[in-house]
């Protein structure tokens, strides 16, 4: 009986060799054929920007992640009410449904200069993008996993007896779980990565406004360096979203 | 004995019921009463209706005429009365042993603490002791049927006192061996503890070994066919299959399955 979809996790094994395998192939290539390192920086020149620049991007860094958390968090919040209320709702969901889908077709970076010219530079229209980013992976991806509830299931909490706020505890969310879980770490890559657009294409700090000044003052190693942290810190944020869910998966699919 | 006389002593009655899907009738005046601590096994061809006569018991559908009585009380169409128990053991994969096994107890609000305590007593009897905080993808099929068994027994206990076991098929998902190994356990089960049961079971054997009483039905609105004691009911399990009484039986239950069953289906 295929119950549970089977959690992907990152497992580390030799295959990850691949990674310093190509950073030293990329510096190799830069050796032989002399590029100059003012058009395109090896590993040494990126690594050299991250230690000299660091006081830079560790505070653009700290922004950013404010930002993204709180988005987020915000994102994650109304997606669970949402989905909660869709669940219950069949005439909810039927009022939802073109939104969802029109949420769909519009890129959420293109609303960034809108937002930008309606909530002014600062925090907010960040905070703002980073949740439309967010919410409607998360709350498609919770409410598919709610409806997926097996109906043998369901029949078994109304021959118990059981009330609908305790079937949708007991029995809907934990069977929602995993498929929230993987909205979740769909998400989280959205949120950095509308997070630091948004801050390249206009804000006041960042590490988006970071690679955005190194940009304007022709430094490609320094763009490099900022793409860097980025992806760290995407890889972080994965690899603690598959702790989280080994831990609260524990026992289910053994 | 009059059909309403039998209904007003009776703990289980079921008084015409009638049930439609689709436009084809899947029950036509269904009636039968059940005394109390009696064992009833239904039988018949696939397609009957002897599953939906246990939808219909435990108030997951609602005849389209016809009422279900029990001790007198009109609970038709009403669930959260009678647990079911099925094939599938519908174990809750995030749970450990003793939450499902409790989980009846859990949804009337009783604290965890309590409901540990109270499971852990029950299941020895269950033959899981040992197990409480295992999950159920750590449990054999068996033990698995065996723990939702224990829900369900729960379930009724923890209900209006009323202790009628609704079954279907409950080891149809396990291998021979098993099969026969819970067969043998639930019959000593049932003789220790004062339940009213309904079995729906396709196997005439597995009726005639855990029930008091057999009722088969056609196939086509399930009339009822046959209807009788068990005769042998009170013998030893091991020795109840090699009984002349029960081979004799097995044979005339049998008859009447494939001979009136196939007719009924073919006509």
């Amino acid at each position: 009986m295929p119950l549970w979809p089977k959690v992907s996790r990152v497992r580390f094994s030799w295959g990850w060799a691949s990674i310093p395998a190509l950073v030293v192939l990329w510096q190799g290539i830069l050796w032989v054929t002399g590029w100059p390192e003012y058009l395109l920086p090896g590993p040494m020149a990126v690594v050299r920007t991250l230690w000299n620049d660091a006081p830079l991007w560790l505070g653009a860094l700290g922004s950013t992640l404010t930002l993204t958390a709180l988005g987020f968090a915000l994102a994650l919040a109304f997606a669970l009410m949402a989905g909660l209320a869709l669940d219950a709702s069949e005439r909810l969901r039927q009022l939802a449904h073109p939104v969802i889908l029109l949420s769909q077709t519009i890129p959420v970076f293109f609303l960034y200069p809108f937002l930008l010219i309606t909530l002014g530079f600062g925090a907010l229209p960040l905070i703002v993008v980073v949740f439309l980013a967010c919410f409607f992976p998360l709350l498609i991806n919770f409410l598919q996993g709610l409806q997926a509830t097996e109906v043998a299931y369901l029949d078994l909490f109304r021959t118990l007896g059981a009330s609908g706020w305790a079937t949708v505890v007991r029995l809907k969310v934990p069977w929602a779980l995993p498929s929230l879980l993987a909205g979740l770490r769909l998400s989280l890559t959205y949120a950095i990565t509308a997070c630091v657009l948004g801050e390249y294409l206009g804000a006041r700090e960042g590490l988006g406004v970071y690679m955005a000044r190194a940009f304007r003052s022709f430094a490609p190693a320094k763009v490099l360096a900022a793409i860097v942290v980025v992806s760290v810190l995407t890889g972080v944020l994965f690899a603690s979203v598959g702790l989280f869910e080994k831990q609260i998966l524990k026992g289910r699919n053994l | 004995m009059s059909t309403s006389a039998e209904a007003a002593i009776a703990e289980l009655a079921v008084t015409g019921l009638d049930l439609d899907y689709q436009g084809l009738p899947v029950l036509i005046d269904l009636r039968f009463a059940l005394a109390s601590g009696e064992h009833l096994a239904v039988l018949g061809p696939s397609g009957c209706g002897k599953s939906t006569l246990l939808r219909l018991l435990t108030g997951l559908e609602t005849p389209d005429r016809g009422r279900i009585l029990w001790r007198g009380t009109d609970v038709t169409g009403q669930s959260g009365r009678f647990p079911l128990m099925g094939q599938q053991d519908l174990l809750l994969p995030w749970s450990r042993l003793w939450e499902n096994v409790g989980l009846p107890l859990l949804l009337r609000g009783q604290r965890r603490p309590e409901v540990r305590a109270q499971v852990a007593q029950l299941l020895e009897v269950f033959g899981l002791e040992g197990f409480m905080d295992y999950y159920p993808s750590q449990l054999s099929g068996g033990m698995r049927q065996r723990a939702a068994l224990a829900r369900t027994t729960v379930a009724s206990r923890s209900g209006l006192g009323s202790e009628l076991l609704l079954l279907d098929e409950p080891f149809a998902a396990l291998d021979v061996l098993g099969r026969a190994h819970l067969q043998e356990w639930l019959a000593g089960l049932l003789q220790k503890q004062r339940a009213t049961m309904v079995l729906v079971t396709h196997s005439v054997e597995e009726a005639l070994l855990l029930s008091s009483r057999v009722i088969v039905l056609s196939s086509a609105g399930g009339r009822i066919l046959l209807d009788e004691p068990v005769a042998f009911a009170g013998a030893e399990f091991g020795e109840k299959a090699w009984l002349p009484e029960f081979l004799a039986q097995k044979k005339r239950v049998l008859d009447v399955l494939l001979e009136k069953g196939l007719t009924f289906k073919l006509s």
